[in-house]
């Protein structure tokens, strides 16, 4: 099976990390973000796009990968896992959009037993690069 | 014809019909002669049957016929008012419910005859009938009929029937009938036909039935009356003669007639005229004056609208009659029976033998519901709620984008430093439009409760019941509003408290008398506006919350240590009762004590941006008081603020504001209160519960006062911002947002402020 899907890669410091480009509604710069009090760690707050409210988890922490460090480059992916149901994703530096294919994703990755494996859908292979493609539902019915 | 365009309609009319039937049985119950409610009731289900007919819905139109075939007799006073009737009939209506919601759901009336309501009643009817006055044989058109018919083949029904003429057999026995008072007669013609009587003539009422195929009406109409002219003196027609001539009336007219000859002849000599379908002959009785009007009524349902011309003043003379009055109501009665077996007729030959002349019994199915519309009509439309929450969000970015403008405004005052009179002015006047706006379209968004309320008086006769527990249900403020999203929600939370408050409230008879409270526990529901909210109270006199066993329950439960207990103070004991799986009924009940109500009751209303609360003395009765917010999208709030973040506080909940210094503070247990005018109010922190860094006191501090319930408290915040019309908008799905925080709005400015929840910070 010939299934090619595109992916749109992003940057937490050196780490590629890849979400599929089919729930991506918007990448907006980084916006003034409403601290919420008593609410998950990783959720910085909420923003207001055009009119909606929407919540932004930092991806950093929820990985664990430290403190989020905002720059010019920083962005913000606005996804849409479920209709009516927005979430901002903040990430370092958004670069580009890649195509896979099935056999460029190595599926075995998100089986290892690491506490961030869950998040993981697999690694992809592309240009002699790696990227780490994130299965966005898990990271989000995530409470932890 | 296509009907499926009416199936709205008549989903809507038969709920509020049916709604009316439960509403007037009981009633009825109550007072089993009231004359009104009788005729409520009939012209009630007479119309769903009608409804029901025209729209193929064969079996719901049965089960009504036969209902009505039992309120018919009620209403004839050939049967009383007994409680197995009533139940019978609440169970028929709980049926039509049944097809009812089956319709709402699949378009179809599915597949339940309900045949052991219908033996029901008809079992009723024989019993009710044998016992009663008038005796009526047995129908000789069985056969004719289908077999299941035979059950609801009352007198009334049979009269129709035969007068219908769906044969010759059933024609020939309608002679040997008496009656026929539909016509009321004039001061004239009560003369003659009193003179007449004593004379030792017939009067005989002769309703002729012209071939539908006939052309000249008119022609035949008027031999037949040279006829009858011939054999005797004809009293008066109906319609009158002079519409006869004008061939105004359908293929029906009747005469009465004073005469020497007997019915056979009289009969003979209309029918020797041609194109003659038929001729009914049959012994007139004048109507006496009472139950005037409810003849009068039955009149108009039988006949077409121009009949009742001649039917006035006849009330002096007809006292005379008073003798009579029995027969007479019950010949009005046969009359309207018959109109109603016509349309009945004419409806199920649509629906099943679909005979060439469909279009005509549609007509006959749908005018007769027609003309017994309430007379009351509300001047109002039917609007999708779809469309409401549409116009609603509307209004809601409105005034998103008004509160821009304001604010945009203000700073530029700020900045030029001096005021453009006229620009403000339009400001202010969008934000009169926009807030009179948002009340126009909240309000056509309100419903009273009344909707919700109308079914428990029911409920409540039926938890009587079955419970053997006696009690009366009082109802206040029907007409209080609420959103309709709430309107839609509050039901069965109220039924909830209903039922706890008739299962484990109210005691039995004897521990009441044993208590010395009168047997019948009362049960009130009470709603009205406060304020911003709308209060609904549910009150009983029943044994109250027994806190020692719910503190007992609790501990063996494990839902709390003994140490806990001692702690807790009643009140806290009575909230345990909102825990999830907490029933302490002895027993459970079908009706409560499965040990959901109270925690799903909670959540509920909590979800609705309500709280409840409890009050409860024991041995004198408990209450559960719903307090929801009257709008649930637009607000007013009062703009606080907290380190640098901006946070709304509902203006519903706030009771002062108060700028005390700091020496005030007092220590309660180690807990910071204020004495504000003799009330001892405990502070909370917004800081700390917002989890930002302490700051060092000013001075003086700015306390919000808030109020949840009874019990208030001081929210200390750094400044004050103002008050602000605010739309409530969720902070998303994913997000666990705190119980505190009850959502967020959009500021003038684009920015954020979270709206906190009084009710969960206290």
């Amino acid at each position: 099976m010939e299934e090619i899907r595109q992916y749109i890669v992003t940057k937490l410091g050196p780490e590629n990390y890849g979400i599929e480009i089919g729930i991506v509604d918007n990448i907006v710069r980084m916006q003034k973000i409403t601290r919420v009090p008593k609410v998950q760690p990783y959720y910085i707050g909420v923003m207001n796009i055009r009119g909606e409210i929407i919540p932004v988890i930092s991806l950093r922490k929820k990985l664990g990968l430290g403190e989020d460090v905002i720059t010019e480059e920083s962005r913000i992916l606005i996804v849409k896992p479920e209709p009516q149901a927005n979430v901002g994703i903040l990430v370092d530096e958004v670069d580009e959009v890649v195509m896979l294919e099935d056999k460029d994703i190595d599926y075995e990755q998100s089986k290892i037993k690491d506490a961030n494996a869950i998040f993981l859908e697999g690694v992809g292979k592309y240009e002699n690069k790696l990227v780490s493609i994130l299965n966005i539902s898990t990271i989000l019915m995530d409470k932890n | 014809m296509d009907v499926s365009q009416y199936l709205e309609i008549f989903i809507d009319e038969t709920r509020e019909y049916l709604q009316s039937l439960n509403e007037q049985l009981l009633i009825l119950e109550e007072s089993p002669d009231n004359q009104d409610t009788i005729n409520e009731i009939f012209r009630a289900a007479h119309t769903i049957k009608g409804m029901a007919g025209t729209m193929g819905f064969k079996r719901m139109q049965k089960l009504t016929h036969d209902m009505e075939n039992v309120f018919s007799e009620v209403r004839n006073e050939k049967m009383s008012v007994t409680s197995e009737l009533v139940d019978t009939l609440f169970k028929g209506l709980d049926a039509l419910q049944g097809y009812l919601d089956s319709i709402v759901e699949t378009g179809s009336e599915g597949e339940d005859d309900n045949q052991d309501i219908i033996d029901g009643l008809a079992k009723i009817l024989a019993e009710g009938l044998s016992k009663g006055v008038v005796k009526k044989e047995i129908a000789p058109e069985k056969e004719a009929m289908e077999a299941k018919e035979e059950a609801k083949s009352t007198g009334a029904a049979e009269d129709a029937a035969k007068e219908d003429g769906k044969t010759d057999a059933e024609a020939d026995n309608a002679e040997s009938k008496q009656t026929k008072g539909k016509i009321k007669l004039n001061e004239t013609e009560m003369e003659t036909y009193v003179a007449a009587k004593a004379d030792g003539r017939n009067v005989f009422n002769v309703t002729v039935k012209i071939r539908e195929t006939c052309i000249l009406k008119s022609a035949r109409a008027y031999l037949v009356l040279k006829n009858l002219e011939e054999n005797g003196y004809v009293i008066r027609t109906e319609p009158s003669s002079q519409d006869i001539e004008d061939e105004k009336f359908d293929f029906e007219f009747s005469a009465l007639i004073a005469t020497e000859a007997n019915a056979e002849k009289i009969k003979k000599v209309a029918m020797k005229v041609a194109e003659i379908q038929d001729a009914i002959v049959e012994e007139f009785v004048a109507e006496g004056a009472e139950g005037e009007s409810k003849e009068q009524e039955a009149g108009k349902e039988a006949q077409s609208g121009e009949a009742s011309s001649d039917t006035k003043d006849s009330g002096e003379k007809a006292a005379e009659q008073k003798s009579t009055d029995a027969s007479s109501k019950k010949s009005a009665e046969v009359k309207s029976d018959k109109k109603d077996s016509e349309a009945n007729k004419a409806t199920v030959n649509k629906a099943s033998v679909g005979k060439a002349d469909a279009n005509q019994a549609n007509a006959g199915g749908q005018s007769a519901p027609k003309a017994q519309k309430k007379p009351v009509v509300n001047r109002s439309v039917r609007v999708d709620i779809d469309k409401l929450d549409d116009l609603m969000n509307l209004v809601s970015e409105l005034i998103i984008a008004k509160n821009g403008i304001v604010s945009t405004n203000a700073t530029k005052n700020k900045e030029i430093g001096e005021i453009n009179n006229g620009f403000t002015e339009q400001i202010e006047y969008l934000e009169r439009i926009t807030t009179s706006l948002h009340k126009s379209v909240m309000k056509t968004r309100m419903v009273p409760i009344e909707s919700v309320v109308s079914r428990f008086p029911r409920m409540i006769r039926d938890l009587s019941k079955s419970l053997g527990k006696k009690m009366d249900l009082h109802i206040t403020g029907e007409d209080t509003e609420l959103d309709r999203t709430v309107i839609d929600e509050i039901g069965d939370p109220i039924m909830h408290l209903l039922r706890n408050s008739a299962d484990h409230g109210i005691e039995s008879a004897a521990e009441r008398k044993r208590a010395g409270k009168p047997e019948t526990g009362q049960i009130h529901l009470d709603a009205y506006q406060q304020g911003n909210n709308v209060i609904i109270s549910v009150s009983d006199d029943g044994a109250g919350i027994d806190v020692d066993k719910v503190r007992e329950k609790a501990i063996s439960r494990g839902t709390i240590t003994p140490e806990q207990a001692e702690a807790m103070t009643n009140k806290e004991i009575v909230d345990l009762l909102f825990m999830p799986s907490f029933s302490t009924a002895e027993k459970v009940t079908e009706i409560s004590g499965r040990g959901v109500g109270l925690d799903v009751v909670r959540t509920k209303i909590n979800s609705l941006g309500g709280t409840i609360e409890t009050k409860s003395e024991k041995g004198k009765g408990s209450t559960f008081i719903i307090r929801l917010p009257l709008t649930l999208a637009i607000i007013q709030a009062l703009m606080v603020q907290v380190e640098e973040e901006k946070y709304a506080i509902p203006l519903g909940s706030i009771q002062t504001i108060e700028n005390i210094p700091v020496t005030d503070i007092k220590y309660v247990q180690s807990r910071e209160v204020i004495n504000l005018r003799g009330n001892v109010i405990p502070l909370i922190r917004l800081r700390s519960v917002l989890d930002l860094p302490e700051a060092v006191d000013n001075e003086r501090l700015m306390v919000v006062i808030v109020k949840k319930a009874d019990n208030l408290a001081g929210l200390v915040i750094d400044k004050l911002l103002g008050q602000l019309e605010i739309v409530i908008k969720s902070i998303g799905k994913y997000i666990d947002s705190p119980k505190m925080i009850s959502g967020a709005t959009i500021l003038g400015d684009g920015e954020i402020a979270l709206i906190l929840d009084v009710n969960m910070i206290i």
